[in-house]
């Protein structure tokens, strides 16, 4: 199998799960270039995740995650002074049932750890899911006035830029989703009082 | 004029020479199925011997059966037809060893084939989704070529791909 072209490995990394790419990432420098290259690639990382959802081909595989809060009795040790009740742990399973495998379920339990944001002034506990897209995860803290999307998979992280009207207008409302027609994920962000009022964020494709 | 035509091209029958002598002689039909033929009898139009250099027979006979295969379920396009074809390529690519997926693969990519290339592709990453990093390094036949520390540290920024 030596020596395949880039286009040829391109279409093959369409269909790994994103665990197994970024540990390939580890095989060679051209490989490491390549896979860095792919995942910052919009059109790359829109078909991996429409092969993830359409897997209707013979390979049946998928893979799920599932992020979740557990508590945490002992002192991790680099958030020594954080640590004190609950922090976020990413549940990946999938299942590969290749011909020649037979079938396989795996599973991997992580714990994320959360970026040192503004000196370490947020901690896992303070974060709370509010809702999730494709994979990417918003989570809201301070009575929504901080937002954070995570990208669990890629251990990657986003803390949106603060509200200018939080400070007189009440939020009522916060979501966050794709929109197809800008080909964009949007997170909005609704205030009630003293009128109604929307703020929209529109992001780059991860 | 038009009936002339497509009496042309559905009978019309192209000869494919591989990079080892050894001739095809295929309906057109089946044979542009592959993009970069398709493009050749396109542009040259009459030519009908076309040379293929950097394919040799054996896999260009595989190639091509798997177009037959595929060009003739298109004719009769019923429904049914799309579950024989999947099980026909699982058939297919199921007992090919590392050695023939990859040439088949080069092939493949060569003449241009996208659905055999996508048929191709899943197959060898079925072969490597979950497997270490040696794995795939003995699988592709790469070599590390990383500065001393280089790997470390990119498995440590990885460290969770790694469990």
């Amino acid at each position: 199998m030596a020596s395949l072209p880039d286009e040829v490995l391109e279409i093959i990394f369409l269909w790994v799960p994103a665990e197994s790419l970024i540990r390939f990432e580890c095989v060679s420098r051209s490989w490491y270039n390549l896979i860095c290259a792919l995942i910052n690639d919009p059109a790359f990382v829109a078909k991996h995740l429409h092969n993830l959802n359409n897997n209707n081909n013979y390979y049946y595989y998928s893979s799920a995650s599932l992020v979740f809060t557990r508590a945490c009795h002992h002192v991790g040790f680099e958030t020594k002074q954080h640590c004190n009740n609950a922090r976020y742990s990413l549940l990946n399973s999938f299942t590969d049932d290749g011909v020649e495998n037979g079938d396989r379920i795996g599973s991997v339990v992580e714990d994320l750890s959360l970026p040192l944001l503004h000196g370490g002034r947020y901690r896992w506990s303070d974060w709370f899911v509010s809702c999730h897209c494709d994979g990417i995860i918003c989570l809201c803290s301070d009575h929504r006035r901080n937002i954070m999307l995570c990208n669990p998979v890629l251990r990657e992280f986003k803390l949106l830029p603060e509200s200018q009207n939080y400070d007189n207008w009440s939020c009522m409302g916060i979501g966050f989703g794709y929109d197809s027609r800008t080909d964009n994920y949007k997170f909005v962000r609704i205030f009630q009082e003293p009128r109604v009022k929307a703020e929209v964020y529109r992001l780059a494709v991860w | 004029m038009s009936s002339s035509s497509t009496t042309t091209t559905t009978t019309r029958l192209l000869m494919l020479k591989a990079s080892d002598g050894v001739t095809f002689e295929v309906e057109e039909a089946v044979a542009t199925k592959l993009g970069a033929i398709n493009n050749m009898v396109e542009e040259e139009g009459s030519e009908d011997l076309i040379c293929l250099p950097n394919v040799n027979g054996k896999f260009l006979g595989m190639v091509l059966e798997w177009c037959k295969k595929h060009a003739n379920n298109n004719t009769n396009s019923d429904k049914g037809n799309d579950e024989v074809n999947k099980w026909w390529d699982k058939e297919f690519v199921m007992d090919l060893d590392q050695n023939t997926l990859y040439h088949l693969l080069m092939a493949a990519d060569y003449l241009s084939g996208t659905e055999l290339v996508d048929l191709l592709t899943e197959k060898v990453a079925s072969m490597i989704r979950g497997k270490k990093v040696e794995e795939i390094r003995e699988t592709f036949k790469i070599k590390s070529d990383f500065l001393p520390g280089q790997e470390e540290e990119i498995r440590k920024k990885n460290s969770w791909a790694f469990e």
